[in-house]
């Protein structure tokens, strides 16, 4: 049933990285999530991206024609829609009153409650219910104001880059004062986004509510709900939280997709898109000031961080309600003042929600709603102690740890040092450049076997100073901590404070003369959209992405010999290197003193074909899976499989060979501390008594070693490198550590791992981005 | 051809009452005028006025008059209508893309997406409504182009199948072009050739479906 869910996050193409590191941390928010919402999963067509230009869902099959007349006193013209609560068409009353009818399918009494509660609400800014009605079968059918425009959902798909906005805030600030009419009569919407928000003359109406509010309580398996839902809901839906603020973080997230174009969480799956929503920070650097900020508050993930409702929201956007309830624009010089009054007047005025349960009582069903405490919430200084600090360390991403390291002494001098040796090998000729890194990996390899062991302690060491130095230093935590919220901390920074229209006068410019003539010169500043201060920001990275999944596309349309071809000549070609490249190692692994006496033909025999092999199970499998979306775990899967195979074969080859491991290991320079009892104890049936690997010891580590590495993204033909140094240390790195688990003879282990990253690498093909002139790598 | 038009105003043919347009009512798209005759006229909505275009607008009883010609469409005004900025006083021919003015009130824009087709397309730009709320209306040449394409004629978004409307001798023909079967109203064989539009019953196939309707 939960099939949608079982699916760990992919790892892969996660835009915003910071929504992969905590999948465990989250998992019981989404199962919440999940109990609360089981009916929206009970879909398995559920379509989780926005389609353009489909409002409804496609395809539409309309259950009456034209000129039927299933409610007495209306002839149906024609279908409009079909939305999450059924058909929608457009009808005429036998006087010649134009109206829309949906039809309420199965007649649900909890529906209907909900209409009736609704009936008389009357505002601009929403579609205006006439009645409700029952056909002689009694179905129920809503009778509402028919709405000639188009919905938002199909003016935002006319602009993929986002609409001006000096055309999307008028429009936004009629929703928002739909929603303010709403929540001043105690009503919370629950189900805002684009598709239920209509254009009609340029009037923006608001419609479904007073049925969405019951999606939770009674949504049925089999009926699509209308798409891209997941987008627009608000992390606390999962715990059964409905206060107004999660109708604030759905503006937010429409006033996001007005100015943008994109939803700021998109995922492959619905639960992607949930995690993003539960963990990931939006990405605000393609919106001007000020909205970033308001939308920052807006989305916060604490909805008593956001605004208290759509009034405070609206009067961050330099707009007031006029005494008819419709959004003006504030002519006010001093803003600050009067977010600050409306926001008090609001607190004073607004009643608490007033929800209908399923029964249709009227019930109070936040009973922790207090405004008092939450301007507390907003305010509360900022919390430290090491113990929060280290807990704050875990929860950084990758970016948030470079910038750190970037600081610390040591990382820094290693940082240094890293960019002097990269720019000298800059300054080499490509050639040069090649040889230097051949160079560079076979001294590694044949050093490996003391290296290695001397890395990992000294790596522990280090980790455990890092850690030390952040915790009990005075560093400050870098900015945009994404997953400070998700088990109700407050985050790391305070949402700043807001200064609404100050900005807002220099970004939009429709005022009027007057308020022109107050306009600083910089008035015309509207279009320089200011970035937002932001960690790290990865362009080239998010452009690279962009370029590869072009690219991918291009590949699936290739012929099947094209890539019969590709694959097989790559296949010829590692068998070349690697033979080469065993021997090559081989070789100078004998002119290391300590292998002179020993240099053994086997092993150097068992390591080509095992690397040719292993290559070849990377290569095959790589062809195979560089026309698809990357499936981690499901790549992860097959290769260990790939392993357990290749694992049979080492096993049988050492046998074959007559490989001496004991002569090997007793002769290496490094003693590796393992007892060897210890081991054929701990693991019986993997080791035999002097600790060689046996059988199920060869599958362990080559099943590990595979599961490990993303070895298809070595040999991926749109990496972003034609080869990479680093890949290959982190190649040998996993190999060395999984050696730590599934102790396997070195040092031939890391100079399988070594040499197997090197072919693959190699015999890869390889599409450099930088010479396709029509990508746009900008 | 410009020159055989006269500026007075042309007594309504009685032939014309036959062609009075259709709407075509598309599921999920919208309703749209059909109009094949060779004249169209079009003026305000009110209950005894029997123009073939009625808009709810501030227009003359009769504002202007369509004809049709080998290469598109011209328009006689009867009232103050400018065009690119212009106040015409003769026919005109219209071209995709002209904004209609009608004494500075109504805005109709005129769309002819493909040069193949002598077939446009009449939307109201300003915030005025066609009697019985439309989404257009199509002013007919030979065939007409019904599809998720945008150089339709009319801009179907979702569907995957394609129609074309063409005339022969004194009927519309319909061709589908889809992978899926067609189906007539409630009849539960599936129609395959050309055939003529039906009158009141639903033209359905997999993702689409529509009537042709008396007003």
């Amino acid at each position: 049933m939960f099939n949608i869910l079982k699916r760990p996050p992919p790892s892969k193409g996660t835009r915003n990285e910071t929504g992969k590191n905590t999948p465990d941390a989250s998992g019981e928010l989404l199962n919440q999530f999940k109990k609360t919402h089981q009916n929206l999963f009970d879909n398995k067509s559920f379509s989780t991206r926005p389609k353009p230009t489909d409002a409804f869902g496609a395809p539409m099959k309309f259950q009456y024609a034209s000129g039927d007349s299933p409610l007495d006193g209306y002839t149906i013209m024609r279908g409009v829609g079909i939305g999450g609560f059924g058909e929608v068409y457009f009808a005429e009353s036998d006087s010649g009153k134009e109206v829309a009818l949906k039809r309420i399918q199965k007649n649900m009494d909890v529906e209907m409650r909900g209409v009736r509660h609704c009936l008389n609400l009357r505002h601009p800014n929403l579609v205006a219910i006439y009645d409700i009605r029952f056909d002689k079968d009694q179905q129920g059918w809503i009778v509402m104001e028919f709405i000639e425009g188009e919905s938002l959902r199909e003016t935002l798909d006319g602009f993929p880059n986002g609409m001006p906005s000096d055309r999307a805030l008028p429009l936004f600030a009629q929703i928002c004062a739909g929603v303010t009419y709403l929540h001043d009569q105690g009503i919370v919407h629950r189900d805002l986004k684009p598709a239920n928000i209509f254009i009609d003359s340029s009037f923006a109406k608001i419609g479904d509510y007073g049925l969405s509010k019951y999606i939770s309580a009674s949504r049925r398996g089999g009926q699509t709900e209308s798409v891209g839902t997941f987008h627009y809901m608000a992390p606390e839906i999962g715990k059964g939280e409905y206060g107004k603020e999660i109708d604030v973080y759905s503006l937010g997230i429409i006033l996001f997709e007005m100015l943008t174009g994109n939803v700021p969480f998109d995922g492959e799956s619905t639960q992607e898109i949930i995690l993003k929503h539960l963990t990931a920070d939006p990405d605000l650097r393609d919106v001007p000031e000020p909205f970033a900020n308001i939308i920052q508050r807006a989305l916060a993930k604490n909805p008593t961080l956001r605004f208290r409702d759509a009034r405070e929201l609206l009067s961050a956007l330099g707009y007031d309600l006029d005494v008819t309830g419709l959004a003006s624009k504030r002519m006010s010089t001093q803003p600050n003042a009067s977010v600050e009054r409306a926001s008090s007047s609001t607190h004073a005025a607004t009643p608490r929600p007033v929800y209908v349960n399923a029964s249709g009582e009227v019930a109070d069903a936040d009973p922790e709603y207090s405004s008092v405490e939450r301007r507390e919430d907003v305010t509360a200084p900022q919390k430290t102690g090491y113990w929060y600090r280290f807990e704050k360390l875990l929860l950084l991403s990758w970016e948030q740890h470079q910038a750190l390291l970037a600081k610390e002494p040591i990382g820094k001098a290693v940082i240094y040092a890293k960019k002097d040796l990269l720019d000298r090998l800059q300054a080499l000729s490509k050639s040069g450049r090649d040889i230097a890194y051949v160079c560079i990996i076979i001294v590694a390899l044949v050093n490996a076997s003391w290296l290695v062991p001397l890395a990992l302690p000294m790596l522990a060491v280090y980790l455990g100073w890092y850690v030390t130095w952040f915790v009990f230093g005075n560093e400050p935590i870098p900015a945009s901590i994404s997953h400070t919220q998700r088990n109700g901390q407050k985050p790391a920074r305070a949402v700043p404070k807001l200064r609404p229209a100050v900005g807002l006068q220099e970004t939009v410019h429709y005022e009027t003369k007057e308020a022109d003539s107050r306009t600083p010169s910089t008035g015309v500043g509207a279009k320089s959209s200011q970035p937002v201060a932001y960690v790290k920001p990865s362009t080239s990275k998010e452009s690279w992405r962009r370029w590869q999944d072009t690219q991918r596309a291009n590949l699936r349309t290739r012929g099947f010999w094209t890539s019969l071809h590709a694959t097989t000549r790559s296949i010829t070609f590692s068998g070349f290197i690697a033979s080469t490249l065993a021997i090559v190692a081989g070789v100078l692994a004998y002119s290391h003193p300590a292998f002179r006496e020993n240099i053994n033909v086997a092993a150097v025999a068992w390591l080509a074909i095992m690397t040719t092999a292993s290559s070849w199970a990377i290569l095959t499998l790589s062809r195979r899976w560089e026309m698809r979306d990357e499936d981690s775990i499901a790549f992860r899967f097959v290769l260990m499989v790939a392993g357990l195979i290749l694992g049979t074969l080492s096993y049988q080859l050492s046998e074959y060979l007559l490989v001496p491991w004991a002569d090997i290991m007793s002769s290496s320079p490094i003693d590796v501390s393992l007892d060897d009892k210890q081991l054929s104890q701990r693991w019986r049936g993997f080791y035999d008594e002097a600790g060689f690997p046996l059988l199920a010891g060869h599958m362990a580590y080559f099943a590990t070693l595979f599961w490990a590495v993303r070895w298809w993204r070595q040999s991926d033909i749109l990496r972003r490198k034609r080869f990479s140094i680093l890949t290959i240390l982190w190649s040998v790195l996993v190999a060395a550590l999984i050696q730590g688990i599934f102790y396997f003879p070195t040092p031939w282990c890391f100079i399988l791992a070594g040499t197997t990253s090197f072919v693959v690498q190699l015999a890869s093909p390889w599409i450099d981005s930088t010479r396709i002139p029509e990508t746009n790598l900008s | 051809m410009l020159s055989s038009f006269s500026r007075r105003i042309v007594p309504p043919k009685p032939d014309r009452m036959m062609h009075k347009p259709k709407i075509l009512w598309i599921d999920g798209v919208g309703g749209f005028a059909m109009c094949d005759a060779s004249e169209i006229s079009l003026g305000q909505s009110f209950p005894s006025n029997e123009v073939d275009l009625a808009i709810r607008g501030d227009l003359s009883r009769r504002a202007a008059i369509f004809r049709r010609s080998g290469d598109g469409h011209w328009i006689q005004p009867f009232q103050s209508v400018s065009i690119r900025g212009a106040q015409i006083e003769r026919a005109t021919l219209l071209a995709d893309g002209d904004l209609l003015d009608f004494g500075n009130r109504l805005l109709l824009r005129y769309k002819r997406p493909t040069k193949l087709s002598g077939t446009g397309r009449l939307e109201i730009a300003s915030q005025h409504r066609w009697q019985t709320s439309l989404s257009g209306a199509l002013l007919l040449g030979e065939s007409c182009i019904l599809g998720s394409d945008p150089s339709s004629h009319v801009h179907c978004p979702n569907w995957g199948a394609k129609i074309v409307l063409f005339r022969h001798q004194d009927d519309w023909m319909v061709r589908v072009l889809s992978s899926s079967p067609v189906f007539i109203g409630n009849n539960p064989e599936p129609i395959g050739a050309p055939f003529p539009i039906p009158l009141g019953q639903r033209v359905h196939g997999d993702d689409f479906s529509m009537t042709l309707a008396t007003r």
